[in-house]
């Protein structure tokens, strides 16, 4: 299998469903604790980078690349929810250094590791 | 009894959304990855930029809708998955930005750089999207069952 075939789109999206429920799941559950969404995003952005940030080290075939790195990881992780919640929050500057050096900590990490 | 947010229509439009944003950002790194010539890391560095400021946008705009399904596929799914937080963790790392003298300082620049960028992005398209709504229901705001509280974006200037 290569980039950019069929298959190789198929294990993409199928994982990046799998990691968006996961996403959606976490968040809806912080939410309803009271924790809100921003720490759910943080929380699942450290997450994602911290599997890429393993994957990255254990150089993945493109198979278990599509569907876990690109499409599990970065499915689960995201960027324009955190860039939203940023957007309508107070105490942006704050906020914004947090969920950046969380990320990529995790990422850092997780390469470590890995 | 059930929980109501994981009833299988929420799931679907969820995951179907997000099976898309995947495929769609997936996409996005093959054709910048085949395109240019330059590094691995400049067609990286493309296929994220594109990605998430096109995602931010879009998703500035979503967030203020007020139909619950369409956010759920297009903001939570298609959105959340077409963007992603760990490819930029992943290209923050590789940052050539003072990579000689302090790599983690760069890493750090290029990460909170790209974030500030989106946060912009975001707030562009919140304000793009916003007099569509307006005169509907209720003021929109970025936030019914997704996001934090109800916080009206800060308005700078007043639209005519």
């Amino acid at each position: 299998m290569s980039t950019g075939s069929v298959w190789w789109y198929a294990l993409v999206a199928v994982g990046g469903a799998a990691g968006a429920l996961i996403r959606w799941v976490v968040t809806t559950w912080s939410v309803r604790r009271g924790d809100g969404a921003f720490a759910a995003t943080v929380a699942v952005n450290a997450a994602g980078s911290f599997g890429l940030g393993v994957m990255t080290a254990l150089h993945l075939s493109v198979a278990p690349a599509a569907l876990l790195a690109t499409g599990l990881c970065g499915g689960l992780s995201t960027f324009s929810t955190l860039a939203v919640e940023l957007a309508t929050r107070p105490g942006r500057l704050r906020s914004t250094l947090f969920g950046s050096v969380t990320a990529l900590a995790a990422f850092a990490l997780g390469r470590t590791l890995g | 009894m059930r929980p109501t947010w994981l009833d299988p229509r929420s799931a679907w439009l969820v995951a179907s959304g997000a099976a898309l944003g995947a495929a769609g950002r997936a996409a996005v790194a093959d054709l910048t990855g085949r395109l240019s010539s330059p590094t691995p890391f400049q067609a990286q560095l493309a296929a994220v930029m594109i990605v998430n400021l096109l995602g931010a946008l879009a998703l500035g705009g979503i967030a203020a809708v007020r139909n619950d399904e369409r956010r759920l596929r297009w903001g939570v799914g298609f959105c959340g998955a077409f963007t992603t937080m760990s490819g930029l963790a992943s290209l923050a790392d590789d940052s050539p930005i003072l990579a000689d003298i302090a790599p983690g300082l760069g890493a750090l620049i290029t990460i909170v750089a790209a974030t500030v960028a989106g946060v912009i992005a975001a707030a562009l398209g919140r304000r793009w999207a916003t007099p569509k709504f307006e005169g509907t229901e209720t003021e929109p705001t970025a936030t019914t069952n997704r996001l934090d509280r109800p916080r009206p974006l800060r308005r700078r200037r007043k639209t005519p």
